[in-house]
């Protein structure tokens, strides 16, 4: 699907605006899905989250460092954002996919889904705009992307789906018979 | 590592108003999402942390206080609209936000909400609607439907109709009555900030899914729609529009104008001397 970009993208401080909170609400969404799968002991998924929330930070800290050398950003409001595909920014992995019971399977797909997002978000952007800074910028982020999501599908390769019984917990939260 | 920006190339940002505490709701819980929309919520608005106060009962949904870094006050079961009143009355330079339950705001807190809103003192009330006490293991709430039969409370269903937080909310003189969905906490920023920005007292009613005692929750994202008509300041319009939605209709219902509650005259005993009083 083609995304509708153009007002995020039409100069450098509003792309630049964009991709800092597109990369810092990655990062930070890993990191709570990682704390949540902590307090719930589910210590094989909660790792998983924590390196990704790592390799997220680290594009997060570059976008920071071009952005302060860009100076002030324009100040968008958290509804004033043009993901268009999604509600929240492309690359935030869906809160309420996870399940305290999930796998590293499950994980690595929801990570994919969002890595995908977020390449499909730069190059829609390198595709569709008329700034040639903004488009050098896009493309070098969907590189970057793109290699997030080489990553996750090589972690997948090592994580097949587990059977369908997965969630099932023997000792349920709540009394069912 | 450190995902906030230290400088000032776009001002405050929602990590900032992020406390250390770490949340301990089940994952998949419509409550991170809800607490994602407030903390951007704050920092949209650029919310002084000193000048801030969030006020909660008790319940999952309760918890907020712990997780933000503005001032807090997790009250007791179903009070914290009564404390929150004080709060702003005594200090009403403050922003007063308020958060919990179904079961906190329509149960037991249930008095406190038709004299809130009637009221009309300004602040903004946050309600995470999952239409079960999720805390305590899943009981049927004032907002649960009458067939729903998963508890061992009521296998039968409570039997008695829901009631509905919005109509109820209009009906009793809330000057400001909107509905989000956890799901989008860019929506719910959206909300909560027009809410605050309003005088008087703010509803706002949020769908917030308890994925584990009402796991057919997760389905709402399929259920929910945008309620489809501008805000009216016309109490009257806006109640015959709301018996007519099926109670999943996003968006604002009223932008009012009644003159928020706020005594005139100042305080007519310090602290300490009421402390007098109480001095045994
Ligand atoms: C005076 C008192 N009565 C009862 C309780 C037990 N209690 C704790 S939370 C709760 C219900 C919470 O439901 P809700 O407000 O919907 O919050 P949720 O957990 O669903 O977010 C109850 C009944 C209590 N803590 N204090
Ligand atoms: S019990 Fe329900 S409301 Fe409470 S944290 Fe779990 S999912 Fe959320
Ligand atoms: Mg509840």
């Amino acid at each position: 699907m083609k995304m509708k970009v153009l007002n995020g993208a039409a100069n450098v401080g509003l792309f630049l605006a964009h991709a800092l909170a597109l990369e810092i609400e990655a990062a930070e969404r890993y990191t709570e899905l990682a704390d949540s799968m902590e307090a719930h002991n589910n210590v094989e998924v909660a790792k998983l989250f924590r390196d990704l929330s790592t390799y997220s930070a680290k594009h997060a800290e570059e976008v920071k460092q071009i952005a302060r050398e860009f100076g002030a950003l324009p100040k968008v409001a958290p509804w004033e954002f043009q993901w268009d595909a999604t509600t929240e920014s492309p690359e935030a992995a869906a809160f309420e996919n996870a399940h305290y019971l999930m796998k590293p399977h499950h994980a690595l797909k929801m990570a994919l889904l969002s890595e995908h997002q977020g390449n499909n978000y730069y190059a829609s952007v390198a595709a569709e705009t008329k700034d040639p800074e903004v488009a050098r910028l896009a493309r070098e982020f969907a590189e970057e992307e793109a290699g997030h999501v080489a990553l996750v599908r090589k972690w997948l390769e090592r994580y097949p789906a587990p059977k369908d019984d997965w969630s099932d917990d023997p000792d349920p939260p709540n009394i069912s018979d | 590592m450190d995902t906030h920006l230290t400088d000032d190339v776009v001002g405050p940002l929602p990590g900032d108003y992020k406390s250390d505490v770490k949340p301990i709701w089940c994952p998949g819980c419509g409550d991170y999402s809800v607490l994602a929309g407030i903390t951007r919520a704050m920092a949209t608005m650029g919310l002084e942390r000193k000048d801030t106060v969030v006020v909660s009962g008790i319940g999952c949904s309760s918890r907020i206080p712990a997780y933000t870094s503005v001032y807090g006050y997790h009250t007791v079961h179903g009070r914290s609209l009564a404390v929150a009143s004080g709060v702003k009355l005594a200090r009403p330079e403050l922003n007063v936000l308020i958060f919990g339950g179904d079961g906190d705001g329509f149960s037991i807190g249930g008095n406190h909400f038709l004299h809130a809103c009637r009221r009309n003192v300004d602040m903004t009330y946050i309600v995470m609607d999952n239409q079960v006490y999720g805390m305590t293991k899943g009981q049927a709430s004032p907002t649960t439907e009458a067939d729903w039969c998963e508890s061992k409370l009521t296998p039968e269903g409570p039997g008695v109709n829901p009631i509905q937080p919005v109509a109820l909310a209009l009906a009793c003189g809330a000057n400001f009555v909107a509905r989000g969905f956890s799901n989008n906490p860019n929506e719910v920023a959206r909300l909560i900030v027009e809410g605050v920005r309003h005088p008087g007292f703010s509803v706002i009613h949020i769908l917030s899914p308890c994925v584990t005692f009402r796991p057919e929750q997760r389905n709402w994202k399929s259920t929910v729609h945008p309620y489809g008509r501008e805000p009216t300041d016309d109490p009257n319009e806006a109640m015959r529009a709301v018996l007519e939605d099926d109670g999943f209709g996003l968006g604002i219902f009223l932008a009012g104008n009644r003159r928020p509650f706020q005594p005139e005259s100042a305080a007519t005993r310090s602290i300490a001397q009421i402390e007098e009083g109480f001095a045994v």
